[in-house]
């Protein structure tokens, strides 16, 4: 395990380039982003983990994310709502600006589909904006309406136009970008919900983290129901952060305000609501289709291009509450057992604000207000 | 300075929650009908017999398996080895043999004291799961056969130290024959008769079945009891003025005024809030605090009047906080004095009837009151009661009940 102190300043997230698996950006403010400037560095592993490029931003830095279009330049997201795109060639200014939040920023996520260059930025001015990450146009490309302050945007990795939010009232919702209405809005928890990552290798599959100090992993194919596939619970405080592994379907790593940093791996229970999958249907979620006769536990193996249709409120009320998640209304109490322990990575002395996977190398990253950035092996 | 305030807000809601892991929450409570003792429906039957429809029903209204529970604690009084009883109740409850089972006594609270034993079991970690009950067939064993064994010189020596009764209550008890007393006795009477028309007490009520004597004097199946049978109705304050006093011929403590002779059980379900959201179970109530308190044993009545602002006290609530108050009925008096002591709004207290109207199976009636308060709070959308009673020998106990919603 490699840590990284960067003194003076409190880390708020930190990617890994999809370039090359050396450098590591972080995005920190000054005095626990609260007041004060914010500053964007990236540190290089072949140079000894030097610091090769930074800059400071007038207001903390809350959001770090690479071009997907081009491996010198780097986006950020500022508590004064504004984004930035950086070259780590010349940090001197950003080569744009894009300003149209009107409170503090909380995340920036590139598209990472081949074609056009977009980033999606989230706020807590309630809104979503997409835009043309080369700054040609002037101005947003979308502007999407959230009931709440944002916390979290990402781009789907399968899918180019559609995107994921995480909102104060606890919902996930899902959009397709050219779209002004959600496609998809699930009552993921009872509290806010912070941030949220999609499933590398299923597109249906996405995982939350919320003021309620769970991860929940949904399946978008049940939606609107709000039944998780599984709960993980063993943060003490509010879930701050969470990435999908690239490597295996079943990996998360989540960091927490109770300053632990988690990596979880669901593969027993997942094969287990796997081998049930076909016995269970006394225990399907609510679905209108009941002539279907691919249970729910299947589906989360058995990507299937049917869309399931919208429960009526009265099969949803017969069926236990949302609130039970589908890995105990299929296991029972088998679902305890088999319910994953987390490793812990790091025991920090303050909140852990960011995690983020190499996509070249089985290690992640993890990073917290105590000044300290942290890569480990997995 | 919103950052500073969001981020203050996210973690205190964990830190809540966290708190909340720990809540004892109760997942379902049941209560037989209360039946008169010696002539009512449960004339004939085996307490036992009370305790294992309690038992088998807040199992199966909950929908968890019975070796789920980790512990049965029974509140009974009167019944000779209630630990045989309520052993064998539980067997054939079907709940398994590996779940244990104790019994315990602190008289007319006994039933609220199993619950608060079990709480206290899964605060410890001892348990996850629980249940308290209270069982007790006043027909099987009367009061007049438990009398102490004790040195009766020394204990009269003892009682002459004691004021014999505060003027408070006695003014209260003399007051009680009164017309308008009586007039408002009977509004809390006719209570629990308009309860019952009113099918208020169906969803609490488990329709047990019954046993009679047969031929050969063997107990043999009888009639399913599904209602309370002391309840009575055609009452007057006329027929209640009538009452000769039961226990001084110048006293005022008639069988009008006092709590029935009867027979009853009731069983709540209790678990931690971690453990029934593992089962998937939406909790119904949680134990909000709870205590109890000893009194001069001469005047054991006024029992609540001192452990209601003692709990309150613990909860850091005051009365305004508390929707409902369920407070045991030994005797008109008693009670009187309590409420006014305590300055019970009329409207709060036994909304469906006490004692004197339902009848006071001793054991059983603590756990009885806690499930008529919970579905009471739950038909009337309200969120917050406390159970309370006095108890024999100068004791009183408490609790506060509040919904989940």
């Amino acid at each position: 395990m490699v840590c990284l102190r960067v003194d003076g300043v409190h880390p708020y997230a930190i990617a890994f380039s999809p370039y090359t698996g050396d450098r590591l950006a972080v995005a920190s403010a000054q005095h626990f982003g609260i007041a004060g400037k914010g500053s964007v560095s990236v540190f290089d592993r072949s140079q000894d983990w030097a610091t090769i490029a930074q800059a400071e931003w007038k207001d903390g830095l809350f959001s770090a994310a690479w071009a997907e279009t081009n491996e010198n330049q780097l986006l950020t997201c500022s508590g004064d709502g504004t984004c930035q795109l950086w070259d780590i060639a010349d940090m001197s200014k950003p080569l744009h600006v894009f300003a149209e939040h009107t409170k503090e920023a909380t995340r920036v996520s590139h598209c990472q589909a081949r074609e056009g260059a977009l980033f999606a930025s989230s706020s807590w001015d309630q809104s979503v904006k997409v835009w043309d990450a080369t700054g040609a146009s002037g101005h947003s490309l979308a502007t999407l309406s959230h009931q709440g302050f944002v916390y979290d945007v990402r781009w789907s990795p399968h899918r180019q136009h559609t995107i994921a939010s995480a909102c104060e009232d606890g919902t996930v919702s899902v959009w397709d970008t050219r779209a002004p209405r959600p496609a998809q809005v699930v009552q993921a928890h009872a509290h806010e919900a912070l941030c949220l990552d999609w499933n590398k290798y299923d597109a249906n599959m996405l995982v939350s983290g919320s003021v309620d100090r769970t991860v929940r992993c949904f399946d978008l194919r049940m939606a609107p129901s709000a039944v998780p596939l599984y709960v993980l619970e063993a943060h003490q405080l509010a879930v701050r952060t969470v990435a999908c592994s690239p490597f295996d379907v079943d990996v998360i790593a989540t960091g927490s305000y109770d300053m632990c940093a988690f990596l979880w791996n669901v593969r027993a229970l997942r094969t287990a609501m796997g081998q049930h999958g076909d016995t269970s249907t006394r225990q399907q979620p609510p679905s209108s289709s009941s002539s279907s006769s691919s249970s729910a536990a299947a589906t989360i193996t058995t990507p299937s291009s049917q869309v399931q249709a919208k429960p009526t409120t009265a099969e949803a009320a017969t069926v236990l509450p949302s609130s039970v998640p589908l890995q105990q209304r299929v296991l029972g109490r088998q679902a305890d057992a088999l319910l994953p322990r987390p490793r812990l990575l790091s025991k920090h002395t303050e909140f852990v604000t960011g995690v983020d996977f190499n996509v070249f190398a089985p290690e992640v990253a993890h990073c917290s207000w105590d000044s300290t950035i942290c890569v480990h092996p997995v | 300075m919103e950052r500073a305030s969001r981020l203050l807000q996210h973690i205190a809601t964990g830190a809540a929650l966290n708190r909340q892991d720990e809540d004892v929450v109760i997942l379902g409570c049941k209560r037989t009908p209360i039946c008169k003792a010696k002539r009512g429906g449960f004339r004939d039957t085996p307490a036992g017999d009370l305790l294992e429809a309690v038992l088998r029903s807040v199992v199966e209204e909950a929908g968890i398996a019975s070796e789920e529970v980790e512990d049965v604690v029974v509140g009974n009084v009167l019944a000779d080895q209630g630990i045989l009883m309520a052993r064998t109740a539980q067997l054939l409850a079907d709940i398994p043999h590996t779940v244990p089972t104790v019994t315990l006594n602190r008289q007319c609270a006994s039933g609220l004291q199993a619950i608060m034993t079990v709480a206290g079991e899964i605060r410890t970690g001892t348990i996850d799961l629980g249940i308290g009950a209270g069982v007790e067939s006043m027909s099987e064993r009367s009061m007049d056969q438990i009398r102490p064994k004790v040195c009766e010189p020394r204990l009269a020596s003892r009682r002459g130290s004691i004021k014999r009764i505060s003027p408070g209550l006695a003014d209260k008890s003399s007051a009680s024959g009164s017309g308008k007393r009586l007039r408002r006795k009977l509004t809390y009477l006719l209570r629990a008769a308009k309860a019952q028309a009113s099918n208020g007490f169906v969803r609490e009520i488990v329709p047990t079945l019954s046993r009679v004597k047969g031929e050969d004097g063997e107990l043999v199946p009888g009639p399913v009891v599904v209602e309370d049978d002391g309840i009575r109705p055609q009452t007057t304050a006329e027929k209640l003025g009538k009452l000769r006093p039961a226990f001084k011929p110048d006293g005022s403590t008639t069988a009008g005024n006092s709590s029935q002779v009867s027979d009853g059980a009731a069983a709540v379900l209790l678990a931690s809030r971690r453990k029934a959201r593992e089962l998937g179970l939406q909790p119904r109530a949680r134990i909000v605090a709870s205590a109890v308190c000893g009194v001069p044993p001469d005047i054991m009545g006024i029992g609540p009047a001192v452990a209601i602002p003692k709990v309150l006290e613990k909860a850091g609530m005051r009365m305004d906080d508390i929707d409902v108050f369920e407070i045991n009925e030994a005797f008109a008096s008693q009670a009187v004095y309590c409420v006014e002591e305590l300055g019970v709004p009329r409207e709060k207290l036994n909304p469906r009837g006490g004692a004197i109207a339902l009848g006071h199976p001793l054991g059983c009636t603590g756990a009885r009151q806690v499930v008529t308060l919970i579905h009471y709070l739950e038909d009337n959308n309200l969120n917050t009661g406390i159970v309370s009673m006095c108890v024999g020998m100068g004791m009183g106990a408490a609790a506060i009940i509040a919904l989940e919603h």
